[in-house]
């Protein structure tokens, strides 16, 4: 039983939040569990268990943590049931069953975390699912070099020569691509040649954006 | 360009790398003005690198959680060191126990205010008022048995490869005719629906009729549902 009574500061909470410290997420998943399963069940609606949205909000927290947009304003425990009550609520409005809780999703949506410690929207996390399902579709090679040119560089290259300066926008999105891997040394690392490599990633590219976004394409 | 054309991915590139001329730069800002669908399918190449190393992060993180609850890929079921459940266990029931002896007996010494005691210490932050009207509220007819139905495999968390028949087995003692739903996990799309013989105890599903992900399936109560996975081979 010691570690069901172990007190941990918030401190200690967070950084072994921050470290992906076993024993700080399993104290944190034992804490809130019982409220989280309550949570649920007001949302008989949904398809997901209270495991499985407690383990979303527990990753949805610590990846928050990392990215520095917990500032500490709630407590975790309290940020973590809000952030697994935007959970239930979108799972909610998914399966078109959100008219008893209409009124509280809108209120969400107007005042949203009233505590002012950021979430990614769901929108976002619908397109970072969408991306790990179209991994998990394409083959492991396009999974290679897709990771491999966009290893996106902590500084920008310098520009190419060939940029002018009278042209601002399309600095602009050079400036983007030119953070990405060039192709030279994506095909160093897969050992094939850069034209090859240039070939291969655009057949890959074009297979994830169809995924991504099949709306965009032409269905017959 | 519009839902009838499928767009020039080649250009979107081309445009992105800064490899038009500013003749045919101009013309394609030109296009992305006048097609709002064009736009967005750049806007999302652009943005696209970052969707991707982040979905790679949100995975490593996920990992990281399920690791340290200790739940195999292939059961998905929150396993705790076994010593530390056999004690949980020993001290709810030894707890129940002493509750069971203190309700039949409530007029003895300390007896309401060690209820009271242990109650909130099984329930620490809920409510038992509430607690009691959402249960009423989630199942208003009891526990009946009439229409059991006991789902015996998949097992939750389980794991198939694209080719794999999955076998659905149940038991139940309902009459008539019964459902039997796949939802998608992500999208929460029901992927099929088909009415079974509950007498047969099982279906099952042919090869490659799922795509690779995450599914839930259920026999007619959806308050009842487990989990499976697909995985490409």
């Amino acid at each position: 039983m010691r570690v069901l009574t172990h007190a941990y500061t918030e401190e200690d909470l967070l950084n072994g939040l921050q470290a992906g410290t076993g024993e700080v997420i399993r104290y944190i998943y034992r804490k809130n569990l019982s409220p989280v399963k309550q949570l649920v069940t007001r949302f008989p609606g949904i398809i997901l268990e209270t495991e499985d949205v407690l383990q979303e909000g527990l990753t949805r927290l610590i990846l928050n943590i990392r990215k520095g947009k917990f500032s500490g304003k709630s407590s975790l425990n309290t940020y973590l049931y809000s952030i697994c009550r935007n959970i239930c609520l979108k799972e909610n409005q998914r399966s078109q069953q959100a008219n008893r809780f209409r009124d509280e999703e809108k209120a969400t949506e107007e005042f949203g975390n009233p505590f002012g410690d950021a979430d990614e929207t769901e929108k976002d996390y619908e397109m970072i699912q969408r991306v790990i399902k179209a991994k998990e579709k394409m083959e492991s090679q396009c999974v290679e070099i897709i990771d491999a040119r966009f290893a996106i560089r902590s500084s920008p290259f310098a520009l190419r020569d060939k940029q002018s300066t009278d042209c601002r926008q399309r600095t602009a999105n050079s400036e983007q691509h030119s953070r990405l891997t060039p192709f030279e040394e994506v095909a160093e690392h897969l050992g094939i040649s850069a034209d090859n490599a240039r070939q291969r990633f655009k057949r890959c590219l074009e297979r994830l954006i169809r995924m991504v976004r099949p709306e965009a394409f032409q269905v017959n | 360009m519009n839902r009838n054309h499928n767009p020039d991915l080649d250009l979107i590139e081309r445009y992105l790398e800064g490899n038009l001329d500013e003749e045919e730069s101009n013309a394609f800002r030109k296009q992305m003005q006048d097609d709002p669908e064009l736009t967005e399918l750049v806007k999302l190449r652009k943005e696209l690198p970052d969707h991707w190393k982040r979905a790679g992060q949100y995975q490593q993180v996920r990992q990281e959680v399920r690791g340290s609850l200790q739940v195999p890929a292939h059961r998905g079921v929150f396993q705790l060191n076994r010593t530390v459940w056999t004690i949980a266990a020993s001290v709810i029931i030894l707890l129940g126990t002493a509750l069971l002896v203190i309700l039949t007996n409530p007029s003895g010494p300390g007896g309401g205010q060690m209820a009271e005691e242990t109650d909130s210490l099984l329930l620490p932050s809920v409510e038992r008022a509430d607690d009691k009207a959402l249960l009423e509220e989630v199942n208003p007819e009891g526990s009946g048995d009439m229409n059991h139905v006991e789902l015996i495999g998949p097992e939750q968390n389980a794991t198939f490869r694209e080719g794999d028949p999955i076998v659905f087995n149940w038991e139940t003692n309902r009459k008539g005719s019964i459902e039997l739903t796949i939802f998608e996990v992500t999208s929460g799309r029901i992927i099929l629906a088909r009415t079974v013989d509950p007498s047969s105890h099982a279906d099952t599903l042919q090869p490659q009729t799922l795509e690779p992900g995450r599914y839930f399936w259920y026999l007619g109560d959806k308050s009842q549902k487990r989990s499976f996975t697909v995985i490409n081979p």
